[in-house]
């Protein structure tokens, strides 16, 4: 639970390329790891968190996320039995928001990942799902730059999957 | 899973982003990719989404996105087929040699699966032999029967069982087909014998007999049911929907039961006797769903309460959906007690008289009620003329003094056609409500409706922010372009189901009346590539030029389109 204290607070990130970022409690701690990291230093706000894994240019589009949704309520946490809340739309914000070259997307979705940031990561996620969805395998290869790597006996197997599925 | 990769497939691969994902980020993608769009729409309230079934039989995933994923690489076959939940859905309706590769690929996890003698009626392969071979096309039953065989070997592993017939009577069928019953009993008797089930719900859907066709029917309810009350020892949930179900089937099921939805039953006599037994049995149901007319409800209006103490607790009930007319309706709330309950929905089928002012009486019976935590309510009523549902309550409290407390965000209004006055009837119900927190309406519009209409529903309703309009009725013509101008929707849902009206669309893209528009969604439609290619060329072109001088852009979007890959295809193109 957050206090009023806590809301003016300010946290300072440190990212790969060793850029400082100074951003309120409340946009930071939209990461889950960030907010865990907080609680164990404590009190200490002169203490920089060290992102060794994300970008400047990354976490900058990452925390204007996170300012967007500074107000957003936590997300329950999804039971792994229900798929029939998931859905593949996208919020307006959130998919004008996403609307970045490939590299960018995938940056994202693997800063999402490692900050623990779930709705981000969501948002990352339901992109290329979009993407991905009803395309033949020739399609994906060739808009993920995917090289196809299955022996001639593997082709012939998949070419029947394939055929049985496209039969309903 | 992913480790046994090798190292060659690793090292082609690097050259892929996709590829560097973490396997939890990838797989999450697929899951999100296969999962069939079947959700609650922005604004529509849970209650009626969930009571109007619109969330179940989505079981089933999209298996041709799910099977070409494992088409792509070897790194991504590996990844996905090492995971078992991936696979776990199963239908009747796949090819034999699928249902043989899911059964495998989910290893031992519970399974979800549906079961069928025969294909819907609203299949894509049924809509579409049926408008090539009108009179020669025949169902597979042989594959449905085949393959349900095939799935109830594994009951044991069967966590959510879907049954359903197929409805589809032809030449040489006769349904719910005899074969059908047999393995259905067949699978019931061995289950009881092989050890532990973990059978958790059941739907039952259109399985009844024709009315003629006693010997079947009693075959159903005396040798089906009979042998599946053994193997429901464990259910929680139970969905049951325009079938033929006796009373005594609910009143000797698990009571672990916490969700039991009955959605048009039939043959069942001592009606109320009978649901207060089996209310009496499932005092653990956290959800009620109940759309049936009681034959034995008083005829007196309103009916006679029970006693304090006659009252039946459910006490950790939540949501109640009762759709009903006014007498069946109010004649199980009279026998419930709800200290839990959160939400209440309640759909009027009554034929109320024009003019009559029984509406209110209604508002009444709700106020009545003794609901100490509930915080949402929905009322919708049927009629001849109107209805409308609503949402939501800001206090705890039905209290008749609190009516003022009532905000409501959602408005679901249909007019009768046929009725000259019913949009006035309408406007007449809706003055009465506060509706200044609308975001969200979905409204038919005709063509026969007050001329005022819109400039009244859009000072009813003025901080509107989307709007479903369902276009296409077939016995007569519309002209939306008023209701689009007032209400200046964000969201329109297209839900017809021919494509010869598809130029109407322009009529509301091309104006400025549509200007915040910011989705489109087609849903239900048949595609023909030939044919429609004119359409979406000039559809995307009409988007394109509005975004041109000015306007938002519109995302556009498909749900259970037939054809529509190979459209969207050549739009993207144009």
């Amino acid at each position: 639970m957050s206090t009023t204290e806590d809301k003016t607070r300010k946290v300072k990130l440190v990212t790969s390329d060793n850029e400082e970022f100074e951003v309120d409690w409340e946009v930071a701690t939209r990461s889950v790891l960030i907010k865990h990291m907080l609680e164990d230093i404590g009190e200490s706000e002169e203490q920089a968190i060290p992102l060794p894994n994300v970008t400047a240019n990354v976490l900058k589009k990452v925390l204007e996320w996170c300012e967007h949704h500074r107000k957003d309520p936590e997300p329950a946490p999804e039971s792994s039995d229900d798929n029939r809340k998931r859905t593949l739309e996208i919020g307006d914000w959130d998919a004008k928001f996403i609307q970045v070259d490939q590299e960018m997307l995938f940056e994202i979705i693997l800063a999402a990942n490692y900050l623990d940031i779930k709705a981000l990561l969501d948002v990352g996620c339901k992109t290329v799902a979009n993407m991905i969805k009803g395309k033949q395998p020739e399609e994906i290869r060739k808009m993920f730059n995917i090289v196809n790597d299955f022996t001639p006996e593997e082709e012939a197997q998949i070419k029947k999957e394939n055929e049985w599925a496209e039969d309903r | 899973m992913v480790k046994g990769a090798d190292s060659k497939s690793n090292y082609f691969q690097s050259l892929s982003g996709l590829c560097q994902l973490p396997p939890e980020a990838l797989l999450r993608v697929l899951e999100v990719a296969i999962t069939v769009d079947n959700v609650r729409p922005e604004g529509l309230p849970e209650l009626i989404f969930e009571a109007n079934n619109k969330a179940r039989s989505s079981h089933v995933n999209d298996i041709v996105t799910l099977v070409a994923s494992t088409s792509v690489c070897r790194y991504w076959r590996q990844l996905f087929l090492g995971t078992p939940t991936l696979w776990r859905n199963i239908s009747a309706e796949f090819h034999p040699e699928l249902v043989n590769l899911f059964l495998q690929r989910s290893m031992s996890l519970p399974l979800h699966v549906v079961i069928s003698d025969g294909e819907s009626t609203k299949s894509k392969r049924t809509l579409k032999n049926l408008c090539t071979f009108p009179t020669s096309y025949e169902p597979r039953t042989e594959r449905y029967l085949t393959n349900s065989e095939v799935i109830l070997k594994s009951f044991h592993r069967i966590r959510l069982l879907s049954i359903t017939s197929s409805q589809m009577d032809t030449y040489n069928s006769q349904r719910p087909s005899p074969r059908f019953l047999r393995i259905l009993c067949d699978a019931f008797d061995r289950c009881s014998k092989a050890g532990p089930i973990i059978l958790q719900g059941i739907e039952i859907d259109s399985f009844w007999p024709p009315p003629s066709n006693s010997d079947a029917e009693l075959e159903f309810v005396d040798s089906v049911l009979s042998r599946a009350e053994l193997s429901l020892s464990s259910l929680r949930r139970m969905d049951l929907r325009s079938t033929c179900i006796p009373w005594h089937f609910l009143q000797s099921t698990s009571q672990s039961l916490t969700h039991l939805s009955i959605s048009t039953i039939f043959r069942n006599v001592d009606g109320l006797e009978g649901l207060k037994s089996v209310f009496e049995r499932h005092a653990a149901l956290e959800s009620l769903a109940l759309d049936i007319l009681i034959d034995d409800a008083p005829s007196i209006h309103p009916p006679t309460p029970f006693l304090d103490n006659e009252r039946i607790v459910l006490p950790v009930l939540q949501k109640l959906f009762l759709a009903g007319d006014d007498t069946s309706n109010t004649s199980i709330l009279g026998m419930l007690k709800l200290p839990s309950l959160k939400s209440i929905c309640i759909n009027d089928k009554s034929k109320y008289l024009e003019g009559g002012d029984d509406v209110a009486l209604t508002f009444r019976q709700i106020s009545e009620l003794e609901l100490p935590s509930a915080s949402h309510l929905c009322i919708s009523f049927e009629g001849p003329w109107a209805r409308f549902d609503l949402k939501e309550l800001k206090k705890g409290s039905f209290a008749s003094d609190e009516e003022d407390e009532v905000v409501f965000t959602y408005v679901y209004a249909q007019q009768d056609p046929l009725l000259k006055s019913s949009s006035i009837i309408l406007l007449s119900q809706l003055q009465l409500l506060n509706l200044h927190s609308i975001k969200h309406i979905d409204i038919p519009v005709f063509p026969d409706s007050e001329p005022s209409f819109a400039d009244k529903l859009v000072r009813l309703v003025p901080n509107i922010e989307s709007i479903n309009v369902y276009y296409g009725h077939p016995y007569f013509s519309f002209s939306t372009d008023r209701i689009h101008s007032m209400l200046r929707p964000v969201e329109m849902l297209w839900d017809y189901k021919e494509n010869a009206r598809f130029h109407q669309v322009f009529e509301g893209l091309g104006g400025a009346h549509l200007a915040s528009l910011r989705r489109l969604i087609f849903s239900g439609i048949r595609m023909d590539l030939n044919q429609d290619r004119h359409f979406f060329s000039e559809l995307f072109g009409t988007l394109s030029r509005r975004v041109k001088v000015g306007y938002p852009k519109v995302v556009v979007k498909f749900r259970d389109c037939e054809g529509i890959d190979d459209v969207g295809h050549g739009a993207a193109e144009s």
